[in-house]
């Protein structure tokens, strides 16, 4: 079967190893170990749900039964506790970094008289993108260039389902374009069958949703200042995925 | 080094040795598929073979596709069942496939039949489980659907912040016995609750849809690809009544 990475088909669907990831994680009731877009998809498609409860109830029995450590679901744990560790490690030195900054601005202005600083300023929302506010904030004046690349790094999770069309609503996406580039406003549009009432949830690159908007019609002008970046956005009706496409912010 | 990392390890260095450690699992895949009625049991050694011609081809993309995320068991289980599924779609015509009548197992109360229950109930609690984010509304719905009285802690699962103005309506329109309700009634009443909880605007019959296409979708699953069994809205009843029963400790 052809596929596009190790969890997803060139159609949207989960691969032969992820059927069986997700088969073992109910086998070892590691279900919420799995990759969130793993269960994201399973829980809208009925397909992979079909494949998954077929194989589950195929394994089951003593006659093929295991109990040894898991390839996947067992160093997930381990790689959460990773995870953690690394992310305390990054905010411990952030917090000396603004800590300096701080002090350096309150010398630079005891120096300078209070001149006033302007300019562009590289605000923490790079750090903090995956909140859902967006307001930037002006008090802080750190340097956010180490994370500037990471703003624009492709979740390969995401990056397989872009441009899935996965439900039977047909839609059509008129903008933006995959890949886009904006500077401020963004126009989301497309043509649907139905006129209900859709979800458009914007994410960024580390698959966090950072807003979620009710849509009546098929229209909407996204006009709230958003950090430089790579972005995926999902139109969905009642949870269940129309499509996903990405952008970027420069 | 675990079973997997020499499965693996087989995998790459002698895929042949592999299929020969592996047969086991082909024949029990097999038998149960005989069971299931999707095969005949005088085929059961040519099933074999075929599956066993089949692997051997595609040893190359499972080298290539298997990276060892999940057990190397259950991804070769998968491969066997693709198989399978091709050879039932090919001599699909030529089989009487056995069309069991699920409901008649729920009428007795054998323990035979009691555990052909217990097998379709733990299928519906797999279905259930594989809704994610959706499963505590899904079982909210499937109650409404069904008629049963629902609990504070339906309620609780669904939406944790649900305001106790909303918690107490819903408690009083469907904590008792609501046989009574139409459809209608009980969207009506429940689908502003939710659209505000969730921050919707889903219409009434929008609601009502969303819970009927959930119940034809667990229907399909139950019955499975190929159709295993005839379940229908009324046996399905039967498991999701069985599901809420207060004395099941485990749900």
């Amino acid at each position: 079967m052809p596929r596009i990475n190790n969890f997803f088909t060139d159609k949207a669907h989960l691969s032969d190893e992820a059927i069986a990831l997700y088969v073992d994680a109910l086998r070892f009731n590691k279900v919420y170990h799995l990759p969130s877009v793993i269960l994201s998809h399973v829980a809208d498609c009925r397909e992979c749900k079909m494949e998954i409860v077929e194989i589950f109830s195929l394994l089951q029995g003593p006659e093929i039964d295991g109990t040894e450590p898991h390839p996947f679901l067992d160093e997930k744990t381990a790689e959460v506790e990773m995870e953690f560790s690394i992310a305390f490690r990054v905010a411990a030195v952030l917090v000396i970094g603004i800590s300096i900054g701080l002090v350096s601005y309150y010398f630079r202005m005891l120096l300078e008289e209070h001149t006033v600083i302007s300019g562009s300023i590289d605000t923490p929302e790079y750090v903090q993108r995956g909140k859902q506010n967006f307001v930037p904030s002006d008090s802080l004046a750190v340097s956010g260039q180490e994370f500037f690349a990471e703003n624009f790094t492709v979740s390969p999770n995401l990056e397989n389902l872009v441009n899935a069309h996965s439900r039977s609503l047909s839609v059509e996406v008129l903008s933006p374009l995959n890949g886009e580039n904006f500077k401020e406003r963004i126009l989301f549009q497309w043509k649907a069958d139905a006129d209900d009432r859709l979800t458009l949830k914007i994410l960024s690159n580390n698959e966090k949703t950072l807003q979620t908007i009710s849509v009546r019609g098929s229209r909407y002008v996204f006009s709230q200042k958003i950090p430089p970046g790579l972005y995926y956005w999902k139109l969905e009706d009642n949870d269940e995925l129309l499509h996903l496409g990405k952008f970027f912010v420069k | 080094m675990t079973d997997n990392d020499r499965e693996v390890e087989l995998l790459r260095s002698d895929p042949h040795a592999l299929l020969l450690k592996y047969q086991e699992t082909v024949r029990i895949i097999v038998k149960k598929y005989i069971e299931a009625g999707m095969f005949r049991a005088p085929d059961f050694d040519d099933i074999v073979q075929e599956i066993n011609v089949s692997l051997l081809s595609k040893i190359p993309a499972m080298q290539r596709q298997y990276n060892g995320k999940s057990l190397f068991k259950t991804y070769f289980s998968v491969i066997v069942r693709n198989i399978c599924l091709k050879a039932h779609h090919r001599g699909q015509k030529d089989i009487d496939f056995l069309q069991e009548d699920l409901s008649g197992y729920f009428v007795e109360n054998t323990h035979e039949k009691r555990s052909v229950l217990d097998h379709e109930v733990r299928r519906f609690r797999t279905v259930v489980s594989l809704y994610d984010a959706q499963r505590p509304k899904l079982l909210l719905c499937l109650k409404l659907y069904f008629r049963i009285p629902m609990t504070p802690e339906d309620i609780r699962l669904w939406y944790p912040e649900c305001s106790g103005e909303d918690q107490a309506s819903l408690t009083r329109h469907f904590g008792l016995n609501y046989d009574q309700l139409s459809d209608i009634d009980i969207y009506t009443i429940v689908t502003p609750i939710m659209n505000r909880n969730e921050k919707r605007s889903n219409s009434v019959d929008a609601m009502r849809k969303w819970t009927d296409s959930k119940v034809r979708e667990i229907i399909d699953l139950l019955n499975g690809r190929p159709k295993k069994t005839n379940h229908s809205v009324e046996t399905l009843r039967i498991l999701v009544d069985d599901f809420f029963s207060p004395f099941l400790l485990e749900r």
